[in-house]
């Protein structure tokens, strides 16, 4: 963690008024041999073998991996394509490419769960090469500053998403947590998507998974379905759905069966209020095999996150798409069904075809969609058939998670937060750490990622809570201590543009420029300028420039 | 040297006209904290408030208000005489029972499958009119009447949730496509987490960081926020949404409710003790206080949850031992619900307040043997309308003799919804634009209102 030394190390280096050749070597070097990395394999048991050959699974129409390989830069274009050419059926304008500090600040906040540094941002803005943008994004994976930031940011993000939406969240943050390594090893290898879900259906780590939707069989399969499938099952639980999802209740049964540890095999589960039960037969209407001993969860993991199952790779590749664009393909993400259709299916369909034929590399799609033009345009709106979030035509503002804004502020401020223990929660699930208590806070689980709500309580934290008048404090933030004391011959829009950067990613307008240095120079209501730059710190942290990621 | 955006620079008239509009520059930078005058002196034509009081977890309806003694389904629950002819209510009641000419209770809510109903889609349904499907965000009824009945200019939200468990659906309090300007203070919010709070009402009753840092005088906070809206501005201007539009909604809010003197409203310990100790001293005892003293400060909608037992957030979730449950968690709710009626009485504003008692389904009339429980029931279980609007002392509906099936007059989520709008001088067939570009009416079209039990 040397990068607060090293922040502060160019703050003065500024001040200094010197060159900007950073102490590091500003030459990031990408570091993405996966499949070196994938021979690491973690420290951990292999998925049982089943005992018995599995099911035949017959193919189903429609679906398989792609047969020829198209490279991430190759398949951001042709995504661009694709979205230009609805672009033009619609007479969409799309709004401009963002600047370069926009880009890294939106980029730095999905794939390092924070605002950039204030050196990484400078690295970036003074590098030359034409394909710097795809130079920092493995950079901001694989970079000796970064790595770690990554496998922190996205373990996060994969185990709140897999023990999320559960009727016993204590149990569930309970049974997370203690997967937390598990996830942390496999984003750390990148182990292929298809093979971390199949190690959740079919190892140890199952035993969590079962826990954390209460060992009902019902729960678990309403859940796998939204997750790995990317349709709403739990409607048709009780009676055949009618809200567009088209799933019978037999279905749901029939993939409940799946998971009924006493279900036999074949396994079957009995469905209530009626005297029959169902017998188990995979989403796309096909039956297994059954063999003698054959283990269900391994039969249906067989099928789930096979090359050709036709919803699992669509179902991941949408979810990632909606991460990094604000709205999914096929949008809300978890409940694809006739009425809910992609808004680019071919799109989707493409670039699924291709995940599954890099052998559901995550990182594929990191590249594909951050190399995208339509990922890289501003977000500043320019004309109004902008508006719709799900032509991409400006970059959709995000609310960012908890997590991100903290630890935003944190780099912003400079504050430390000492204690070594990363969890949210102590043993009795109460947050211990300041992190946590932000965490508990500000958690919004259930909002859109575009319609991210503040509420009125965050506000007043925000502008009147002890923690942030730490972070504002001329005494306690690293930050503003180093620009409010810096040597006198530095200007006041010296210091102004300083606190810009190190919040907003950017240096101040003309305009604000002037209106701010008048303010600052006259000192604010305290007449004292160290105090006004104070208040302009406030100010900027409290902004929603800082607290959305745009 | 670092690039930076040369994009809107400036704003054009029309953009600031249009930022005056969502609220963003609605103050002067002088002035954010004069505090306002205390409006509640006079007021000849009272609007009308709804005070929604929650049973998280489902509260059993033949252990409350249906009560059927003497039958195997009824168990051990006796009933007692109201004060009017021929109601009868549980035993655990003793106080409201004294209020039953002001009450009206629907016997036969019919909101979901029977016994397969779930928390989140009925904590919805019932919040809502509407069930969760699809891309719309429907309101909740909160949001829909601090809409309807709340003011801009009001300083306090128009819509406060008290205790609120969202843990089953986030979405059944929020203002969903009405915007960030209907969604709710929430305060004492709990969770599976904080259980050990319980007690610690007061702290939990206040909103948290009401005034500025202590070694923050006025004129430099006035001046902070005024560095805060340039930059809001800006931003709302260039990159419109909900995320910008909320955020900046939210600021504002709170700065208005940091301004105002009706924000004592959350200063329980001005109360007299005694007044307090009638309430009883718990989070949903003084919860009730708490929304009789924001309904004094005009605010339109006020829900209070009650549902903690034990450590247990879901008390009334008796799928284990009903009877000791229900007893315990009724007789919270007896005392404060009663004091909530004679204190809104004697300060004259009951007739001015319909209070609504409501859970997200009931229980199974049926007795789980083993468990000595009751399991979810959608089918045919209680709600209770009182005070203002209603013409109390009545019942609508009934469960038979066994309380297995709605024998009479069925009524839905919609129904419902309607039923309490109107009482409130609400019509609901009044659309609202929707998220997804078309009118939604406040409640669903098939909804047919009780209209004997509107006064």
């Amino acid at each position: 963690m040397g990068s607060h030394k090293l922040k502060f190390l160019v703050l003065g280096l500024l001040f200094a008024g010197g060159a900007l050749s950073l102490a590091r070597a500003a030459e990031p070097e990408p570091k993405q041999e996966e499949k070196a990395a994938a021979k690491a394999e973690p420290a951990l048991p292999a998925p049982e073998k089943p005992e018995l050959v599995g099911p035949v699974i017959e193919r189903p129409e429609g679906f398989a991996p792609a047969e020829t390989l198209i490279d991430a830069p190759a398949m951001s274009s042709r995504i661009d394509q694709l979205i230009q050419s609805q672009w033009k059926a619609k007479g969409v304008t799309p709004a401009e490419a963002a600047d370069d500090a926009e880009f890294f600040r939106r980029l730095s906040l999905h794939i390092n769960g924070r605002i950039p540094t204030i050196t990484q941002l400078k690295d970036f803005l003074d590098d030359t090469r034409a394909d710097k943008k795809r130079i920092w994004t493995e950079e901001l994976m694989h970079g000796r500053d970064n790595a770690d930031l990554y496998v922190n940011h996205l373990s996060t993000f994969w185990r709140q998403l897999f023990f999320s939406q559960t009727n016993n969240q204590m149990q569930a943050q309970y049974a997370g947590m203690q997967l937390d390594p598990w996830f942390r090893n496999h984003v750390k290898n990148n182990t292929g998507y298809d093979k971390v879900v199949r190690e959740l259906l079919t190892g140890q780590q199952y035993q969590q998974f079962a826990q954390a939707n209460e060992n009902k069989a019902e729960t678990i399969a309403g859940n796998t379905a939204r997750l790995f499938l990317g349709v709403k099952l739990e409607c048709a639980q009780c009676h055949d759905d009618k809200s567009g999802g088209n799933w019978t209740r037999m279905q749901f049964w029939e993939y409940a069966a799946f998971f009924n540890r006493n279900g036999g095999t074949p396994p079957t589960i009995p469905i209530p209020d009626k005297k029959t039960v169902a017998q188990a037969r995979f989403l796309d209407g096909t039956s297994p095999q059954w063999r003698g001993g054959a283990n269900s969860q391994t039969v249906l993991a067989d099928w789930m996150t096979s090359g050709t199952n036709p919803f699992f790779a669509k179902a991941v590749v949408n979810r990632m798409w909606h991460y990094f664009m604000g709205v999914g393909l096929v949008d809300p993400v978890d409940a694809a069904s006739e009425e809910n259709v992609p808004s680019h299916p071919e799109l989707l369909d493409e670039l699924a075809r291709q995940f599954a034929a890099h052998n559901f590399d995550l990182k594929y799609l990191v590249r594909a969609i951050t190399g995208t033009q339509a990922y890289q345009l501003t977000s500043a709106r320019s004309h109004e058939s902008q508006d719709d979030p799900r032509q991409f035509a400006r970059f959709n503002v995000q609310g960012m998670t908890p997590e991100q804004l903290f630890d935003s502020i944190s780099e912003a401020t400079g504050f430390r937060d000492n204690n070594p223990i990363p969890n949210r929660f102590n043993m009795f699930g109460q947050p211990n750490t300041p992190r946590g208590e932000f965490i508990a806070k500000f958690s919004n689980p259930h909002d859109k990622r575009t319609e991210t709500k503040t509420s009125i309580l965050q506000a007043l934290f925000l502008m009147n809570g002890k923690q942030m008048g730490d972070w504002t404090s001329l005494e306690k933030s690293k930050t503003l201590e180093t620009v409010a004391n810096a040597a006198a011959s530095i200007s006041t829009s010296r210091r102004i543009e300083e606190l810009f950067i190190v919040t907003l990613s950017r240096k101040p307008r003309p305009a604000e420029l002037e209106r701010l240095v008048k303010y600052v120079d006259a000192g604010g209501p305290a007449k004292d300028p160290k105090k006004a730059l104070a208040d302009v710190f406030w100010a900027l942290l409290n902004s929603g420039e800082f607290m959305l990621n745009h | 040297m670092f690039g930076f955006s040369r994009r809107s620079e400036g704003l054009s008239r029309r953009d600031w006209l249009k930022l005056s509009a969502l609220g963003v520059c609605s103050a002067s930078v002088s002035g954010w904290l004069p505090a306002l005058a205390n409006e509640t002196a006079q007021n000849s034509q009272r609007r009308k408030s709804c005070i929604l009081l929650w049973m998280n977890g489902g509260a059993s309806q033949l252990d409350t208000f249906d009560p059927k003694p003497g039958t195997p389904n009824g168990g051990p629950v006796k009933v007692i005489d109201t004060n009017v002819e021929g109601i009868q209510i549980a035993e655990h009641f003793p106080k409201l029972a004294k209020f039953m000419d002001k009450m009206a209770i629907i016997r036969s809510m019919n909101t979901g499958p029977g016994q397969n109903a779930d928390h989140g889609q009925e904590t919805f349904q019932v919040h809502t009119g509407y069930q969760p499907r699809g891309a719309i965000q429907y309101p909740s009824l909160g949001s829909l009447v601090a809409k309807e009945i709340g003011t801009d200019e009001s300083a306090l939200p128009n819509y406060v949730n008290i205790a609120p468990f969202r843990q089953f659906n986030a979405d059944a309090a929020g203002a969903g496509f009405l915007g960030p300007k209907y969604a709710p203070l929430m305060v004492a919010e709990t969770n599976y987490y904080q259980q050990q709070n319980a007690n610690d009402y007061d702290k939990m009753l206040k909103v948290q960081d009401l005034a500025p840092f202590t070694d923050l005088v006025k004129e430099r906070f006035d001046a902070r926020i005024g560095l805060l809206q340039d930059l809001e501005k800006d931003f709302v201007t260039s990159r419109p949404g909900v995320a910008a539009k909320s955020h900046a909604t939210a600021y504002e809010r709170a700065v208005k409710l940091m301004q105002t003197a009706a924000a004592k409203a959350f200063n329980l310990e001005e109360e007299d003790a005694k007044n307090r100790d009638r309430y009883g001293r718990t989070l949903f005892g003084q919860g009730c206080l708490l929304a009789r003293r924001l309904v004094e400060q005009h605010v339109p909608f006020i829900e209070v949850t009650l549902g903690q037992f034990g450590g247990n957030q879901l008390g009334w979730d008796t799928h284990q031992n009903n009877f000791e449950a229900v007893k315990r968690l009724s007789g919270e709710l007896d005392l404060a619900w009663s004091s909530l009626m004679e204190d809104l009485k004697e300060r004259g504003l009951l007739d001015s307040t319909l209070i609504v008692w409501a859970s997200e389904f009931g229980r199974t009339p049926k007795i789980t043997p083993n468990s000595n429980g009751r399991e979810h029931w959608a089918s045919g279980w209680s709600t209770v309308l009182a005070g203002g609007g209603i013409k109390g002392g009545q019942v609508i509906g009934n469960t038979g003799k066994d309380g297995m099936k709605i024998e009479e007059r069925p009524v839905t989520a919609p129904d419902f919804i309607a039923t309490v709008v109107k009482a409130l001088g609400i019509d609901p067939k009044k659309q609202n634009m929707s998220n997804v570009d078309r009118p939604i009416r406040i409640a669903d079209p098939k909804a047919d209102p009780i209209n004997e039990l509107i006064a």
